[in-house]
């Protein structure tokens, strides 16, 4: 699939792609993280760890290694000291717990000196086009020294202590296509392995988290003769993660058909299972893994008091369903229809846990949501053509009124420091003449304020060459009005606007669970938590919603 | 230094950011100065005489239509980058009636960052023949792109070139490459690009510091207020 295309059985954009909506969506069968996860089991891809040079603190070198048919990869690890008030997630962070670089090829003496140098200083280093991914991550202190102390002692860690967070190491950064000299997206276009999007950095993720539960076993053993492993139930339940800020929303507007690619495939998995029966033993695949969500929606924790009440929502609108008749609805879709007044949160889940139980209907689509980025016009456009796209796609942007201080309230820009992604306050804060052009509904609404009482007749080429300044969204007006699910129908210069909608949006396309903002702008989630290990890959157990595993 | 396809795109971005002209397409304008750097020329450093150059007060161009079949364009001493997707567009919707047509662009600098945009119109099925020159180093050089090919041939010479003309063929029939000058065939340079994409590309780092700098000027500079409202991540 190249450019989406639009499909009346697809609920309306204005549906899809409304702000609120994509704050509360959760991972599906199609999201990356599933994806890389039946990937490796079902090609059958070889992983094994191939140096272990770490001292008994566990700092040190560590690379695992993946052979599959078509190539060799490096997973390559560097751990070191850092002080306490060095760990810092931001991007203006200059220091990290682990650093480690993903590299397609053998790791010879030389490359690995060249990665010892550069791959710690993260974006100040400079890396070679062998390199698919850079990334780092910061150990959560508490849970990490945590489950060390108890391993050392012989005993299992509580695992209601360590469900407060979730993982043993946090990515605040990962680092893909061609950035700091590593390798470009383009590469892998021919790379049966790594040529679907964000799966390198996907991979990455996995083995990192093989990497934090292997590297707490190696210290407890390296310091207590009595030491024991952690247990497998609980290894699974510790995921890889994450702390996303500002930096993800820039890449949702300055990528509008990525978007539109991975929402309108979301679509697609919901229309295929939207047609089928709700059979018995159907409605009671789906109550189980409603039961699952309910389970996974209690044992979280947030320190948000809106998530936190939006989950509570959640879990009483999800048990009234549980313990309810069967509904007499034909068809998921009917079902679905019942459900709009429910909560954005509730409805959310419902569509991932029916797509949960057709794997046999979705899951291709997870290898279907590469984007080609190309921004066109059509030949022999008038001014009444783009009028009507306008008209028909883009009121939630041409009825904002910019001249209110309420619409055109933030500016975006990078800051000197570490070039990090920011927000001020237009009217209060200096910089804003610097402001990054994400302010997409304000430029619609002054395209459509310069051409609305234009002759329809007049050609748009003989506009745009009087109007140079207005090809840009002009291009952007016909492509992505024209497509499937089209852009995001958000002012991101409103002072309504929460960012942690787009975040939320993103991260569940990769599979992130247990999602705890931080702040407005700031969200730490987990990744591959539930995922089976990598010893039982092949496990085919649904970990939708990762559940606290009950330990003897 | 040997930089990516997609740093040679974020430099260019940030650049453009920073300088906020008044008139040109970001995406496109990168995608230029990319597509000549991978295929061996010196997209970097003509993108720098480009915006060193551009007259931010007077951005409007000239279009006469001469006759059914010929354009005359000129950009005011600007360089192509900043208009040439407007042209080409023009140019498209015209080619709807005719089978041919040529526009002769003067007084135009970064000429041969014309190079990419040009294989965006035999993407849609047209043949190219251009002509650019570089007065300074007495450099003139012919562009053969036929329909759905992807990379030119390209011939070049050392003839003077008599002003800063670029002149743009475009037809539904192929043309003759009937030529003098040291030829780079399609074959030469779809290799050049590959290898540049894999490897990435050798730039001048005087040229990359100075882009640098040019970009840093779009950062604000840090604040306590700032500091406060950033948010780490990916």
């Amino acid at each position: 699939m190249n450019n989406t295309k639009q499909n009346k059985n697809y609920r309306d954009k204005s549906i899809v792609m409304q702000d609120l909506r994509l704050g509360a969506m959760h991972q599906t069968r199609i999201s990356f993280v599933r994806h890389i996860v039946r990937k490796i089991a079902n090609e059958d891809w070889n992983v094994s760890c191939t140096l272990w040079d770490m001292d008994a603190s566990g700092f040190g070198t560590v690379i695992y290694t993946i052979t599959t048919d078509y190539s060799e990869y490096n997973f390559v690890v560097f751990s070191q000291y850092i002080e306490d008030d060095e760990r810092n997630d931001r991007v203006i962070a200059e220091k990290w717990d682990v650093t480690f670089s993903f590299t397609q090829g053998k790791v010879d003496k030389d490359l690995l000196e060249q990665m010892r140098k550069n791959v710690p200083l993260q974006e100040a280093g400079r890396n070679t086009s062998k390199s698919l991914v850079l990334a780092r991550a910061n150990k959560s202190v508490r849970v990490f020294d945590y489950i060390v102390d108890n391993l050392k002692q012989g005993v299992q860690p509580d695992i209601s202590v360590l469900a407060e967070c979730g993982y043993i190491l946090r990515t605040t950064a990962v680092y893909g296509n061609g950035k700091f000299g590593i390798a470009d997206f383009d590469i892998l276009k021919n790379n049966p392995d790594f040529k679907d999007t964000f799966s390198p950095q996907m991979c990455a993720c996995y083995l990192l988290r093989q990497f934090s539960i292997d590297w707490v076993n190696h210290i407890a053993k390296q310091n207590s003769d009595t030491a024991i492993e952690l247990d497998d139930s609980i290894a699974t339940y510790m995921g890889t993660g994450n702390a996303t800020g500002l930096g993800m929303a820039p890449y949702l507007i300055k990528h509008p058909q990525v978007v539109d690619m991975w929402l309108t495939t979301r679509e697609e998995a919901i229309t295929r299972v939207s047609n089928e029966s709700i059979t018995d033993k159907s409605y009671n695949d789906f109550i189980a893994v409603l039961k699952d969500a309910i389970q996974h929606l209690s044992e979280i924790t947030t320190i948000d008091e809106n998530q936190g009440k939006l989950n509570t929502t959640t879990i009483n609108e999800l048990t009234n369903i549980v313990n309810g008749d069967k509904p007499s609805f034909n068809t998921w879709k009917d079902f679905v229809a019942s459900t709009t007044n429910l909560s954005l949160e509730t409805q959310e889940i419902i569509l991932s846990s029916i797509i949960e139980i057709y794997p046999e209907l979705v899951d291709e689509l997870s290898s279907q949501l590469n984007a080609v980025e190309s921004l066109t016009l059509a030949d022999d456009l008038s001014i009444g053509d783009m009028q009507k796209v306008l008209n028909e796609n883009y009121k939630w942007a041409t009825e904002i009124d910019f001249s209110k201080d309420e619409n055109n309230y933030w500016f975006w820009y990078r800051s000197e420091t570490k070039e990090e992604p920011r927000l001020g306050v237009r009217k209060e804060e200096e910089g804003s003449e610097k402001e990054s052009p994400l302010d997409i509904a304000r430029q619609v609404n002054t395209f459509n304020n310069t051409i609305k009482d234009l002759d329809k007749d007049m050609q748009l080429a003989e506009f745009l060459i009087n109007n140079p300044s207005m090809r840009t969204i002009a291009r952007r007006i016909w492509t992505m009005g024209n497509s499937a699910m089209g852009d995001i129908q958000m002012n991101v210069l409103s002072k309504n606007m929460l960012p942690m909608h787009l975040l939320r949006c993103k991260l569940s396309m990769f599979g992130a669970t247990k999602f705890d903002p931080r702040s407005d702008k700031w969200v730490q989630v987990t990744l591959f938590q539930g995922a089976p290990l990598l010893k039982n890959v092949k496990d085919n157990k649904s970990w939708l919603f990762p559940l606290m595993p009950k330990v003897k | 230094m040997r930089i990516t396809y997609n740093e040679l795109i974020t430099i260019t971005d940030k650049c453009l950011n920073a300088l906020k002209f008044p008139v040109g397409e970001t995406d496109r304008i990168a995608g230029m100065v990319a597509d000549l750097e991978l295929a061996g020329f010196d997209g970097l450093k003509m993108f720098l005489n480009s915006i060193k150059k551009i007259n931010t007060n007077s951005v409007d161009i000239t279009i006469k239509q001469t006759n059914d079949n010929t354009i005359d364009i000129d950009l005011k001493n600007s360089s192509v980058i900043f208009h040439l997707p407007s042209i080409m567009y023009y140019a498209r919707q015209r080619l709807k009636y005719q089978d041919s047509i040529t526009m002769n662009i003067t007084n135009a600098y970064g000429r041969w960052l014309a190079y990419g945009e040009l294989k965006k119109i035999a993407e849609r099925g047209f043949n190219v023949h251009a002509h650019w020159g570089r007065r300074k180093v007495d450099e003139a050089v012919e562009y053969f792109l036929s329909s759905g090919n992807k990379h030119p041939d390209l011939y070049v010479s050392n003839e003077k070139q008599e002003l800063s003309i670029l002149k743009i063929n475009i037809s539904k029939t192929s043309f003759k490459q009937d030529v003098n000058g040291r030829h780079i065939s399609s074959n030469e340079l779809m290799e050049k690009t590959n290898t540049s994409i894999c490897d990435g590309v050798e730039v001048d780092e005087n040229i990359w510091n100075e882009l640098y700098e040019i970009a840093k000027l779009g950062l604000v500079e840090n604040s306590e207020t700032s500091e406060a409202q950033g948010a780490g991540g990916v």
